[in-house]
């Protein structure tokens, strides 16, 4: 009997290891890869440069999570990554520097008045099942966009066009949009208003095909079923293995400024905390540049202490801006002596030469550097850090040395490690500079904003102070700063207002109001946000904290035009939604610069 | 014996019909919504509209009545998570990932642990006997996903012999198999040790051993036998839990699973999923109850079942 | 049903020695083992640090905040050294990323996770042993309700209901306590239940019966101290259990809120995620949470042997 279990035992373990041995590592590239005899030709009939690898090998790699929707028109905060450009395709696309350039729209043009735009589109287009992309296409788009469940419904409704509304709540048929079709290559977008940054936001019109969709109010499930994946984008899906992966391939049918190099992108599900230890194992070829912390503090120690890793670090600053907040319409920040006092006790330095060194850079306004209208320069010094000041603001406030002052609770939103260092950072700082004792607590994404909602459309009063981010969604300065207000709708309650936090300021609303509607000018309308801005700031609405950095390795065998420098001098490995990272990248047998 | 297990399964009916009751009331008490929350605040017509897709515009009570309706029927409504799959189908799908994991953990560690547990039972307070039980202690008191970075970072990255992850062939399934076995290996040997020590001393043996019986013959059909009873009891209950994965395991190694489900369907709000998990749960606890028992039964031959 | 008579796992002690000399060879039994008296030691200093860490027990009375004692600096102290030192003379387990100093929020961390587990094996046993004991005592339908909503609760997955209590309640040490409570309590209230069921048909009893004890008097003096074993035991290595599973709880994110610190949350939020160069972070909360789960795991051990009769001594 003894014998036997031993027996079962060993016997176990030898199967586990010849299991282990006898199946082959996986295929990693960068082993000595064979140099393709002749030139390499993509199954679009284009020649890849001469250092190219094999097709076989013109394979790219790189980790996601999985979501829940595979469209953008099912929703935009939960779909999987490389549906933008391995679906559908936009009407303009941004280029490095965040100027539209054409896309599927050939060239467009808007009335005198600022109130009709005609857009005119690629005459060869077709979906990837043959069928010709016509003018229909965007306007059905546009009509799926106006339905009351669609969660980026807000962001198309700030391009003003007409009875927009109505058709959302379903007064108005969708018919009776503004947007129409002149003939198959050709629409228009009527807008109440002159609306200046309207072609920015045709970034992310991604046409839709109607012919597959068909149904205008369906929630987004069509595009899971695999004899739906129709695209118009440079790659096609080819599967979607649940739970592990997405193959895209490059479409056959592609016709447009962007067309794919590589032959297959993979879209790989993993969770953060394993990506870096899968992009040193050769199994992901670009790790990096999201929101998740796929490069935490010790992979960036790791990669700063090491010079090949080095080499293939990627490194931009990012449009985003992570802020404390406050409601302002209760005890004790509806003092601005207690907001102000919060402001200049928090040392940014500190924490972005600290626990996010090379993550963040400081900051003090809501408008990042290098964002149209920002003044980063104008106001730095109106909360500059001052713990002297703070602590004398505090006690004109009525709490000498934090006597009196309630226990308070920091509100995170799905922190990830670093979002709660610079949060443990913040109460820290709080503690040393006013002696306030503040606990920091995390929320899951629903039960925060479901608290964030509640605090300004039911003046709940129990969400007091928290810490978010908000990222840019178009390149304007309208953009960031609409978080705290916009044109009043006339004799709205202050819960009504535009913008998302209980802080409201007439004058900062008209200023945006009047800059959002000024045509032609936008020397003018980037004054005037910056008037807004120094409210916002003066008045204390918000404690900037700091502005993100991306940071993202990417493998030094993958070459092409994605890796040329922008205007400002910088390489950037950006979000595909901006200048198609995946058609401008191809493997190759030699190193990148 | 047919009764008494008919009688334990109109029981477990009961326990789902009030469980589901208690994780109806509990999940629906939870802020948020399985809804995707944008940037900016929602009106109050895209939320209406939001829990009108989801089916949620109708009072607790009533969406329970509906969800009773349809299980009676065997249709566990759609997850909330992925759209296009019904909670039984996604179950179905991530499930036999889940059990092919569990069940070759089960394997290593019956295969390792009842071993390690019989030596250092034989060989007590001998240095094997220690060795074995600080291995097992060591195992035990380390949670599984430190053991899983670990193996990544030593087999993986230090000695390229295995990938970091993923669910393709059998060179994927050593590492979590290593790491989700680790515990169980453990307490197994632990038990099986405990076990044996007690089935050694027992007055029958003593009596085998006087009556000259070979050692061999004395472990296999007087000590074994009589020290499986209690290990039994102790080892029915791991069996659920390792069959039914862990978020840590497969979120480490991109296994494709169930295990977390359990985790994510209270984040995304996922009720349907919620509800079947619970549902699935509660029958897997109560067969291997039932089934511990009737073993129990046929193991020892004085407990009679009235 | 037949389950009472099924309950195997909660077998009765076979011989029912009287109260004095059972615990007193317990004692004894105990302290002859060597592995017992090195995990009391382990978790004796663990206490002794839980306790120690600051002097908050004088701190009232001189009108002032608690001072670090074992401690060197606060757990929320940032600051304090360089961005994730590594181990050396002036901060013996390194500082984390906020330049906090690892070894005084280890110190702090051992009161978090330890009161967290003693605590909720404590609201365990207060609903587990009243509700096992009643049901065993008292038998019948009293019996039956109370096990149908045994099993009702046992079936219940246990991560899942501590997730949902979190994300219902919100994140913080209470409820952290609650939503372990409520998961452990079952085990000690099926374990009670089963000693009491059988303790109560022993000869003892009935002998007390027979000579007009008040029923209190049974409960309290004969058959409690004679059910309390294995339900010290079971105590006992629940508390490592809690620990791990306050780690789990954390690991996901809905744990202990931060600044305060505990070893789960310490490897979960920020030990884990840097664990290939930072190791530090992860490799320390992970050493106390292995060391006190092998003290209480001893002391566990010990405490059964020691107190199961069945041990004859010297084999």
């Amino acid at each position: 009997m003894r014998r036997s279990y031993r027996l079962l035992a060993i016997s176990l373990l030898a199967v586990l290891v010849l299991a282990a041995c006898g199946a082959p590592a996986p295929a990693a590239p960068e082993a000595a890869a064979p140099v393709a005899s002749g030139p390499v030709v993509n199954r679009l009939g284009i020649t890849l440069p001469e250092d190219a690898l094999p097709l076989e090998q013109q394979v790219f790699r790189y980790p996601s999570k999985e979501q829940k929707y595979m469209t953008w028109d099912a929703s935009v905060y939960e779909e999987n990554d490389g549906d933008n450009y391995g679906w559908p395709d936009s009407c303009v696309r941004p280029d490095k520097d965040f100027n539209p350039q054409p896309n599927v729209c050939e060239s467009w043009s808007v009335s005198e008045d600022g109130k009709l735009w005609t857009f005119n589109l690629q005459q060869d287009k077709v979906w990837s099942d043959g069928v010709p992309l016509t003018a229909n296409d965007f306007v059905f788009t546009f009509q799926r966009y106006a339905r009351a469940d669609y969660d980026f419904e807000w962001f198309y409704s700030m391009m003003g066009i007409k009875n927009w509304a109505q058709v959302v709540s379903g007064e108005l048929p969708p018919e009776e949009l503004g947007v129409k079709a002149v003939d198959d290559h050709t629409f228009t977008i009527e807008t109440d208003y002159p609306v200046p940054y309207l072609i920015k936001i045709m970034a992310d019109a991604w046409v839709v095909p109607q012919h597959i969709v068909k149904d205008r109010l369906d929630d987004g499930t069509w595009a899971l079923k695999p004899e739906n994946y129709v695209s118009a984008g440079p790659f096609v899906l080819q599967s979607y293995e649940k739970g592990k992966r997405l193959v895209f391939v490059a479409n056959d049918k592609y016709t447009g400024p962007y067309p794919p190099m590589v032959d297959k992108v993979i879209v790989e599900f993993m969770e953060p905390e394993v990506r870096f230890a899968a992009y040193k194992n050769g199994e992901l070829d670009a790790v990096g540049g999201g929101y998740t912390d796929d490069l935490p503090p010790s992979a960036m120690a790791e990669i700063m202490a090491n010079p090949e890793l080095k080499k293939e670090l990627i490194s931009w600053p990012n449009f985003i801006t992570y802020y404390l907040f406050f409601d302002t319409w209760n005890p004790p920040f509806d003092n601005l002596k207690v907001r102000q006092a919060f402001s200049h006790a928090i040392d940014r330095d500190k924490i972005v030469n600290g626990p996010l060194q090379y993550q963040a850079v400081a900051a003090y306004t809501m408008n990042p550097p290098g964002f149209p209208g920002e003044n980063v320069e104008g106001l730095k010094d109106v909360q500059a850090f001052d713990p002297e000041l703070a602590k004398q603001l505090l006690a004109e406030a009525g709490y000498p040395n934090g006597e009196g002052f309630p226990k308070l609770t920091m509100y995170t939103r799905e922190a990830n490690p670093a979002l709660t260092n610079a949060a443990e950072a913040i109460a820290a700082m709080l503690k040393e500079n006013l002696n306030l004792t503040v606990e920091i607590q995390n929320l899951d994404y629903g039960s925060y904003m479901d608290a964030l909602r509640a605090q300004k459309r039911e003046k709940s009063g129990n969400f007091l102070f928290a810490l978010v981010p908000y990222e840019f969604d178009f390149v304007d300065g309208s953009n960031m700063l609409s978080v705290w207000g916009g044109c009043e709708n006339a004799g709205a309650d202050l819960s009504q207002m535009p913008g998302r936090h209980t802080w409201y300021n007439q004058e900062y609303n008209n200023l945006l109001c009047e800059a959002g509607q000024l045509l032609n000018d936008e020397a003018r309308r980037n004054e005037l946000y910056q008037q807004a801005e120094r409210i916002l700031i003066e008045d204390v609405a918000l404690v900037p904290i700091y502005h993100g950095i991306f940071n993202a390795l990417v493998k030094p065998y993958v070459k092409g035009p994605m890796f040329e420098p922008n205007s400002k001098g910088q390489v950037t490995w950006n979000r595909f939604r901006f200048s198609s990272r995946e058609s401008q990248i191809y493997m190759s047998s030699s190193t990148r610069e | 014996m047919i009764r008494y297990i008919l009688t334990r399964l109109l029981g477990l009916l009961f326990v789902l019909l009030v469980l589901s009751m208690i994780t109806f009331w509990l999940m629906h008490g939870v802020p948020g919504g399985p809804w995707a929350y944008g940037q900016q605040l929602m009106s109050d017509q895209q939320l209406e509209a939001l829990k009108a897709r989801y089916g949620l515009d109708k009072p607790v009570w009533q969406q329970y009545l509906i969800w009773l309706g349809g299980v009676v029927q065997l249709d566990f409504g759609m997850s909330f998570q992925h759209p296009d799959e019904s909670v039984a189908g996604l179950i179905g799908r991530t499930w036999p990932v889940t059990l092919h994991l569990g069940l070759l953990t089960i394997l290593v560690a019956f295969g390792v642990g009842v071993p390690l547990g019989i030596i250092s039972a034989v060989k007590q307070n001998t240095w094997v006997d220690y060795l074995a039980t600080l291995l097992s202690i060591f195992g035990f008191v380390t949670p599984h996903f430190v053991w899983g970075i670990l193996f990544i970072l030593t087999f993986a990255l230090y000695l390229k012999w295995l990938p970091t992850g993923g669910w393709e062939g059998p060179q994927y399934w050593v590492l979590p198999v290593l790491a989700y076995a680790f515990a169980p290996i453990a307490m197994i040997a632990r038990y099986t040790r405990a076990s044996v020590v007690e089935a050694l001393r027992a007055d029958h043996v003593r009596t085998a051993r006087a009556k000259g019986l070979s050692e061999r013959s004395i472990m296999s059909r007087h000590v074994l036998r009589n020290a499986l009873i209690p290990m039994v009891t102790v080892f029915g209950p791991l069996i659920p839990d390792l069959i039914t994965g862990s978020i840590f395991i497969e979120a480490i190694f991109r296994i494709p699973g169930l295990g977390g489900y359990w985790v994510t369907s209270t984040f995304d709000r996922d009720y349907p999923m919620i509800i079947g998990l619970v549902m699935l749960w509660a029958v897997l606890i109560a067969l291997t109850y039932l089934i511990t028992d009737v073993l129990y039964v046929f193991l020892d031959p004085r407990v009679r079942i009235r | 049903m037949a389950t009472a008579e099924l309950d195997v796992a909660n077998r009765p002690l076979p011989r029912t020695l009287r109260r004095r000399s059972l615990y007193r060879d317990a004692v004894r039994r105990f302290f002859r083992n060597r592995l017992s008296i090195v995990g009391l030691i382990i978790v004796s200093v663990l206490l002794f640090a839980a306790i120690f860490a600051d002097d908050w027990f004088v701190a009232p009375f001189l009108g002032r905040a608690p001072q670090p004692l074992i401690a060197h600096y606060g757990y929320d102290e940032a600051f304090v050294g360089p961005t994730g030192a590594f181990p050396s003379a002036d901060f013996w387990m390194g500082a984390d990323l906020n330049g906090r100093d690892e070894w005084s929020r280890i110190v702090y961390g051992a009161r978090i996770s330890l009161s967290i587990a003693i605590l909720s094996q404590f609201f365990a046993l207060l609903i587990g042993l009243p509700m096992g004991a009643l049901a065993g005592w008292r038998g019948g339908k009293v019996d039956y309700v109370i096990m149908r909503f045994v099993d009702i609760m046992s079936a219940l997955p246990v991560l899942l209901l501590a997730f949902l209590i979190m994300l219902r309640m919100g994140a913080s040490y209470w409820n952290v306590l609650l939503a372990l409570s409520l998961t452990t309590w079952i085990e000690i209230c099926r374990l009670t239940r089963g000693q009491f069921l059988t303790l109560r048909e022993k000869e003892f009893v009935e002998a007390s019966r027979a000579v007009g004890s008040r029923t209190p008097r049974i409960v309290f003096a004969q058959i409690l101290p004679n059910a309390l074993a294995p339900i010290i035991v079971s105590v006992t290595l629940g508390i490592p259990r809690a620990i791990f599973a306050e780690a789990a709880l954390s690991f996901l994110g809905v744990g202990i809120n931060p600044p305060t610190p505990s070893w789960g949350q310490m490897i979960g939020r920020e030990g884990i995620a840097n664990m290939t160069y930072f190791w530090h972070l992860a490799f320390f909360p992970a050493i106390m949470i292995a060391l006190t789960m092998l003290g209480f795991t001893l002391v566990g051990d010990g405490l059964r042997d020691a107190l199961d009769p069945k041990m004859v001594e010297g084999k």
